[in-house]
């Protein structure tokens, strides 16, 4: 019981995360599409990226905190995205994880240890899930 | 679950689809930075130039036009910092001499505030005014020249 109320706050320390991420980029997607662009992504993909990937942040965030059917979904997809995040901190001296916004949560060396805090996050509730799931599953015939 | 996260994907393209339709912010999908900077530099008047011609002029002042969270991090050396979001906001801070030529920078050339701090120096007076459009992103990733941090 103490274990799976670990893992309901790590799933709503990861959600808040990815929620105020994603309204951040919502609310200045020009600043967000620049970040983007910086990375150095085909020029034809900054569109759609700046556009849709903070509405994931939104949706998985919204999945984790408020579904039970959608919560391993979301778990994969926040790991996936946290990955593919912390990649883009190599090649820019930003990540624009939070928008456009200029502070210390910008900040290439606060952005991997955070990031890392997350992935660890999420890569933690995926393992577990599918070690429920496997123990859940019924042993096959001798 | 390979369907539950088809899910989730489809409802995040969704929503994110129709809200930038409806959002005065909205991007183009196929130009979401809009027209260059350098082609907005020069309609604007101003000159546009590179690393090579700021690496040659001696007697200009550079500019820093970035947040001054991010020229602590690190500028062209040299250049002063005359954030244009401070300036935006109705704080001006120190303005550089208005006797020599003058070189704004900011970001890169998906950055817009070396050209509305050109044009707000502009209205303040000051002549000879050119933008290093590439910006800090070449300075630093190309090792174009010296900098400095704090």
């Amino acid at each position: 019981m103490i274990t799976t109320r670990i893992d309901r706050v790590l799933q709503i320390v990861l959600a808040l995360t990815l929620l105020a991420a994603g309204v951040l980029k919502i609310v200045d997607p020009r600043a967000f599409a620049v970040s983007v662009a910086r990375v150095g992504v085909p020029p034809w993909s900054v569109g759609p990226l700046a556009i849709l990937l903070p509405w994931l942040e939104v949706t998985v965030a919204v999945a984790l905190l408020a579904t039970r059917r959608y919560r391993d979904a979301a778990e994969c997809l926040a790991l996936g995205m946290l990955l593919v995040f912390t990649a883009t901190l190599w090649r820019t001296d930003s990540c624009g994880c939070f928008g456009g916004s200029v502070s210390w949560m910008s900040h290439p060396a606060v952005g991997v240890v955070r990031n890392l805090v997350l992935i660890a996050i999420a890569a933690w509730l995926v393992v577990r899930r599918r070690k429920a799931t496997s123990r859940s599953e019924p042993a096959s015939p001798a | 679950m390979p369907a539950r996260i088809a899910v989730l994907l489809a409802v995040a393209l969704v929503l994110g689809s129709l809200a930038n339709a409806v959002s005065p912010r909205g991007l183009s999908w196929k130009e979401p930075l809009g027209q260059g900077l350098r082609a907005r530099v020069e309609a604007a008047g101003f000159t546009a130039i590179g690393a090579a011609e700021l690496l040659a002029t001696k007697s200009a002042v550079i500019v820093d036009a970035r947040p001054h969270e991010e020229y602590k991090i690190g500028r062209i050396k040299g250049a002063i910092s005359l954030p244009w979001r401070d300036i935006d906001a109705g704080k001006p801070g120190t303005p550089p001499p208005k006797d020599k030529p003058i070189i704004v920078y900011c970001a890169n050339e998906f950055c817009q505030d070396s050209l509305r701090l050109a044009q707000w120096l502009d209205g303040q007076g000051y002549k000879d005014i050119a933008v290093y459009v590439e910006g800090w992103d070449e300075w630093w990733n190309g090792k174009k020249g010296d900098y400095d941090q704090d």
